[in-house]
């Protein structure tokens, strides 16, 4: 049904619990959510942005050394991790769709799929953490037995702690996707109010946008 | 409320996947090509690239309405300019000639204040010729 016709009929927005009574309708309390959510990943953004100013400082009084850097990292791993974060943007985007046409089953199927790819995210993550554990690298050059270049240790603090920051918004997003499926599943977010879906995807693709520039950074971008 | 426009179907989702994939792939081969100093603004194109797609058709910002987009408009011209300015200064400190002095290596500093006076003797010595002039 056409957002305008939903807003003429007041017995549909009546009819729907999610709807709270200062909203005049069910189309501006949806509204409003998504602002809502849109200021609050800006000010992520703003937040990731900080630590992007950092890299690219200290990237351009130690290029040799982040270029070193860069080519330790497991690139094969964390391109993987980018295919794994891509696909996830896909099926929970599908399960927006899903859920706007009211099946809810699929829907809630395809968020428990991104689930999954979150957690392959942060199984692969850890992996990469142990290598580098296992090779004496830690944050702020601690624990290794010989003294590593100043602009390597910049370099890894930044990894540890970007990378870190940006697992740490998955395990949140995952802990967003899964109240929302048990949500769907119970029939508590069905259409016409079903924008809740709609703005867990949204924190879930901010997530895949940091990461999308966290890996070139990281794992790409090396000696050329 | 949205500024119009149909939510985007399976088939343009698809295809936006499509897309993000193929140029995750050519980022992924670009980085084994020896661009030089090339490398990291090529990546990063391709990244803003990335992002445009998830932002405009998996977030679904092209059918959000004009207080959303101005939202996200500031918020992005926000980040620029952050970045844009601690770049800036880092990068021209040597053309400009205010290149601020390094941080001392600990235990290099030399030590100041009483613990100084100490060692060499009453601060007196150390005083201005304008000190004696104000006693009475």
């Amino acid at each position: 049904m056409p957002p305008s016709e939903r807003e003429a009929d007041p017995s549909d927005v009546a009819a729907t619990p999610a709807t709270v009574p200062y909203f005049e309708s069910l189309e501006r309390q949806a509204h409003a959510a998504h602002l809502g959510m849109w200021v609050f990943l800006a000010s992520e953004a703003l937040l990731f942005a900080g630590l992007f100013a950092l890299y690219a400082a200290y990237r351009v009084e130690h290029p040799a050394a982040f270029a070193a850097g860069v080519e330790g990292n497991a690139r094969v791993l964390g391109s993987l991790n980018t295919l794994v974060l891509l696909t996830s943007s896909f099926t929970v985007a599908l399960a927006v769709q899903q859920s706007r046409s009211g099946h809810a089953g699929r829907c809630a199927a395809l968020l428990a799929t991104t689930l999954l790819a979150g957690g392959a995210f942060l199984v692969i993550k850890a992996t990469e953490y142990r290598l580098h554990f296992h090779e004496g690298v830690f944050p702020g050059g601690f624990g290794s037995d010989v003294a590593p270049r100043q602009g390597l240790v910049v370099f890894h603090t930044l990894y540890f702690v970007m990378t870190g920051l940006h697992a740490i918004h998955v395990v949140v997003g995952m802990a967003v996707l899964l109240v929302t499926a048990i949500r769907v599943v119970g029939g508590r977010v069905r259409p016409p109010a079903d924008h809740p879906v709609a703005l867990a995807a949204l924190y879930w693709h901010l997530v895949d946008v940091i990461w999308i520039f966290l890996w070139p950074l990281f794992y790409l971008t090396g000696r050329g | 409320m949205t500024a119009g426009g149909r939510p985007p179907g399976g088939q343009a989702l698809l295809v936006a996947f499509g897309a993000l994939l193929a140029l995750a792939a050519a980022s992924f081969a670009l980085s084994y090509a020896h661009l030089g100093r090339f490398v990291t603004p090529v990546a990063l194109a391709v990244a803003f690239a990335k992002a445009a797609i998830v932002l405009a058709v998996f977030m679904e910002l092209s059918r959000e309405s004009a207080s959303i987009r101005l939202a996200v408009a500031a918020a992005g011209l926000l980040v620029a300019l952050l970045i844009a300015f601690v770049v800036g200064d880092v990068a021209t400190r040597d053309a400009i000639g205010v290149t601020p002095p390094s941080p001392e290596p600990l235990g290099a500093r030399v030590p100041v204040g009483p613990s100084r006076r100490l060692t060499e003797g009453p601060a007196k010595t150390s005083a201005g010729p304008g000190e004696g002039a104000m006693r009475p």
